[in-house]
Parts: C-alpha cells; sequence; structure tokens
C-alpha cells in the first residue's frame, strides 16, 4: 500500500473539509493511505522509522482509519468523509450537522438501512451529517441527507446488527 | 429459576457436557500428561473441560469508563461482576442471552472487547505505558494489542505484527473498532521481523509480547476439537518454533527491557521448556508475577528433566482455578546483549 504522511498544508486542507462539522484542528498526524483514505496516527516511530520498516515488511496500516479525501465524478469537486471512528476520536471537536435519531430510528440505522427521517430533523441539513443517538447521546456514524428526506446509511457493514438480533 | 423447555440451567450444562464428552474423548496419553501435571486434580480439569466458560469482556478505556460501561450494560438487565482486584475492566457478563454481547451497541462502538480474562493477563503482567515501544509479535485477533493501546492511552508505539493475511484483516478491524491510534500493522513471519529490525533498522522495543502459538490445550473449553486434534508430536514441532520466535524477540528487546512469553497451552515443552531454553542462552532475569487471581507457580521438573529453579516464577493457570481458560505467562527482563546462541555458532 502506498501511503505518505501529509504535510501541514495538506493536513489543514484535509480538515479544512471537516470544518462544518466544528473540527478546526486535530493534534495527531495524518497520513494519506492509498489514493483516498486517511489515518490518524499517534505513535513515536517517526516517518523514517516507518519508511524503514517499509524497507523489510508489508506495513498493512497505520494508526486509525479517520476519513476521505475522493473526488465527486458528477462536478470534480473533492468530497471528505469522516469514518465511524474518526467521529469517536473526534468527538468533543464535533458541534455541528449533527442529526438525532430516535429509537426506532437506531435500530433501522444499526441494521444497515437507510433511515426516512422528518423535516424537524433535517432542519436544512444537506450532504454528510453525523448520527447521534437521542437515547444515550451516542455518535453511532456518518450518514448522507439527500434532497429528500432520506438519510443514507454509510455505517460499514462489519458494524452492523445482524437481522436476527431484532424482532 | 432459570428454565427452558422446563430444564433447569444444570440440567441443560450437564446434557451438553455430556454430549461433548461423547463427540470429543480425550486421548489416554493427554490425560496421563495431565495426570502427570495435577495428580488426582485431573478428574476436575477434565470435568471444567467440558463446561463453558462465563462470558468476560475488557471495557475499553480508550472509549468509556469501567463505571459508565457497567450501567450501561446493567440496563439490557445483565448481571455485571469485576472480579479482578484493582482492574475494574475486567468484567464477567451473566444473565444475557447467547451472542447478545457481541451484537449490543455497546461491542459494535467498541466500548468493549469480548475477551477470556486468561487472555487478559500477558498485559496485566507487562503493564505497558504511554511513551512504551512494543512490540506484537503474533498480534491476531487484537484482544492484547487494544489492552495494551488502552494501557497506554493511545500514546507511545506499538508494532502489531501477525503472519497470516487474512487474520491482518481482522487484527486491523478490532483494532479500527476499539479507536487505536499508535499502531502500525505488519505482516511477516515473526522470526524474520525480529531479525530484519535488528540488521536494517534503528527501531528499538523496551516491550514484547510474545503470544506463541501453540497447541491450546489451555482452550479445550471454548474448542473441544483440540482433544480429537492433540498428538505429542504437534507439541514437539510448536515448541521448537516457539524457541525460535522468542530467541529473536529478545535479541529484539533492548536491554533492561521486558518481554513476556505466553501461551494458551499446559504442555510443560510449550511453556516452561521454552523459558528455560531462553534462561540457559540469554542474560534475561524472570521476575516474579503478582496476580490478584489464584494461580500455580511454573514446573521446574518433567519427565525426569530438571529445569532452571528461576522458572517457578512464571504464571500457570489452569481452568478450574478460576473458571477461566487454562494459561501460561513469563515475564523477563533482560540483562544484557550477550547470547550464546551467537558464540555457540
Amino acid at each position: 500500500m502506498i501511503f505518505q504522511f501529509m504535510d501541514n498544508s495538506k493536513k489543514k486542507k484535509f480538515i479544512s473539509g471537516f470544518e462544518n462539522f466544528g473540527i478546526d484542528k486535530v493534534p495527531e498526524s495524518l497520513v494519506k493511505w492509498g489514493s483516498e483514505r486517511v489515518r490518524a496516527y499517534t505513535g513515536d516511530l517517526t516517518k523514517e522509522d516507518i519508511a524503514a520498516l517499509v524497507d523489510i515488511v508489508p506495513v498493512e496500516g497505520i494508526g486509525l482509519y479517520v476519513g476521505k479525501d475522493s473526488i465527486d465524478k458528477k462536478n470534480g469537486n473533492h468530497e471528505y468523509r469522516l469514518s465511524l471512528d474518526s467521529v469517536h476520536l473526534w468527538k468533543d471537536k464535533i458541534k455541528f450537522n449533527i442529526l438525532t435519531l430516535n429509537e426506532e430510528q437506531e435500530k433501522k440505522w444499526f441494521l444497515g438501512n437507510d433511515v426516512t427521517i422528518d423535516e424537524q430533523q433535517k432542519n436544512n441539513l444537506k450532504g454528510f451529517v453525523v448520527i447521534k443517538s437521542k437515547e444515550d447521546g451516542d455518535f453511532i456514524g456518518v450518514g448522507k441527507v439527500g434532497n429528500e428526506n432520506i438519510l443514507y446509511n454509510f455505517l460499514p457493514k462489519e458494524r452492523r446488527v445482524k437481522v436476527s438480533v431484532i424482532n | 429459576m432459570f428454565m427452558v423447555n422446563n430444564k433447569t440451567r444444570e440440567e441443560i450444562q450437564e446434557k451438553y457436557s455430556e454430549n461433548l464428552k461423547r463427540r470429543f474423548p480425550a486421548k489416554e496419553e493427554f490425560i496421563e500428561r495431565m495426570r502427570l501435571l495435577l495428580g488426582d486434580e485431573v478428574k476436575d480439569f477434565l470435568e471444567i473441560c467440558y463446561t463453558e466458560t462465563p462470558d468476560s469482556i475488557r471495557c475499553n478505556t480508550i472509549k468509556i469508563s469501567p463505571e459508565k460501561l457497567k450501567c450501561r450494560l446493567e440496563k439490557y438487565g445483565w448481571k455485571i461482576t469485576q472480579p479482578l482486584n484493582g482492574f475494574p475492566e475486567v468484567m464477567i457478563v451473566s444473565g444475557n442471552s447467547a451472542g447478545a454481547l457481541g451484537k449490543s451497541k455497546e461491542h459494535l462502538l467498541g466500548y468493549f472487547y469480548v475477551q477470556e480474562i486468561s487472555s487478559m493477563l500477558p498485559m496485566l503482567v507487562l503493564q505497558p505505558k504511554a511513551g512504551d515501544a512494543l512490540l506484537d509479535l503474533c498480534a491476531s485477533p487484537g484482544s492484547k494489542t487494544t489492552q495494551a493501546a488502552a494501557l497506554m492511552n493511545n500514546e507511545g508505539t506499538i508494532v502489531a505484527n501477525e503472519v497470516n493475511m487474512g487474520r491482518v484483516g481482522i487484527l486491523s478491524s478490532n483494532l479500527e473498532r476499539c479507536g487505536v491510534t499508535n499502531v502500525v500493522i505488519t505482516r511477516k513471519d515473526g522470526i524474520a521481523l525480529c531479525n530484519n529490525i535488528i540488521k536494517k533498522t534503528n527501531i528499538k522495543f523496551n516491550k514484547i509480547l510474545v503470544d506463541a502459538p501453540c497447541t491450546g490445550e489451555g482452550t479445550l473449553r471454548k474448542s473441544p476439537k483440540t482433544f480429537v486434534m492433540w498428538n505429542k508430536k504437534m507439541i514437539d514441532k510448536t515448541a521448537s518454533l516457539q524457541r525460535k520466535l522468542a530467541s529473536a524477540a529478545l535479541k529484539l528487546l533492548d536491554v533492561a527491557g521486558e518481554m513476556i512469553y505466553s501461551t494458551c497451552t499446559l504442555g510443560p515443552e510449550e511453556d516452561e521448556f521454552v523459558v528455560d531454553y531462553l534462561i540457559k542462552n540469554f542474560d534475561v532475569e524472570i521476575e516474579q508475577i503478582n496476580l490478584p487471581l489464584k494461580f500455580r507457580n511454573g514446573i521446574t521438573e518433567w519427565n525426569g528433566k530438571k529445569l532452571d529453579k528461576n522458572v517457578s516464577k512464571c504464571l500457570r493457570l489452569y481452568p478450574q482455578d478460576n473458571n477461566t481458560d487454562g494459561f501460561f505467562v513469563c515475564k523477563m527482563k533482560k540483562i544484557s546483549d550477550k547470547c550464546l546462541l551467537e558464540e555457540k555458532k
């Protein structure tokens, strides 16, 4: 896997993609992993140490996957998306663009289904939003609100509840 | 009283055990070896091997405190106990239905890790701290790596190595779920990894975990198939690999650094004999282990062969001691770089 530690300007640019959530800076080093993925790293091994490691062994991961920086094919613009685990890592920074789901909606969310939301919930939100549980205040993922009142589900498959659990 | 189809929990458990005994009988040679280790207690050992272990979890303190997690899980009607004094993150769950733990929201969000208590012991003994440089040589599925990251508060460095590609995926997925940020995942045969790091990099480790692949005699409760697959040849073959892995790791370890050698098996060839081999070939000091649970000392004689007396400082855990799996843990400190293996060459 090709990866590169982001310099300050690249890091700033990536993080600016999440200003609408209230995230303005993060303490972790960021690593571009492949063409789109970005990972946050807090380890003490330096870039040089890791480069030396790469020369002798396949490196399969560095730190935590926090988001994507991809190009929207429709308009050529950068599209920045947070990962489920980044909303836990940066939970104290996230203040805006939060969509709260009630208990029934949350069940659908954890099953991996898209969720119908009402106007009040939508509240002019559009694009990627951080999903919050009304029941206990947990951040439970990242979804996308379209033109209709639909929240599109971006919960990774391995983090969904199997159908048999919920009756 | 807990009942299903007019049967009590005890009746269900008894039927489960009888079924397992019929399908996976223990081999005579295995029983004899365990009798040598345990004497008459071998009956208790065999009896418990055909029962299920209690559900145990470890609170992921990177994401939530033990107090908060306990409250949340109790809301499901589950009973949570914290059996190890001084380690509130270690919990036993009862009153939950089968599979409910792994499918709970708290698990999906990485608030806890389903982990057998015996498997938590190596990290409880090693106690990695923020700023340490830790190598987890045989890391998948990641239970001990995620435990280390929590103890280190995501600071310092963990290199988590796993040779098998499929198992790297599982490791990676568990590290993500638990929010581990201070890790570098590598995929290499453990011996080659250590040798290459020494020869070609300046990377140093002050803590290493060698949780070696083993024949799994300690995990018979989880995988009773091991009763059927068990054979002495496999023990000898595995012991040879374990010696090589532990030796390579010890060469890489910093002077004054600490290494844990652990297995989930009970055969002395894979446990105390490996430690004895390390004592005889390296300048190491075996450290006494203190943990708040019942365990035995390492044995110092087996089949007429006497081992170094310091091997008794190791931890030997039988399933019947604490109603867990069986396990072996040795903590050693590297005193100098002296290595007799090199001199012999």
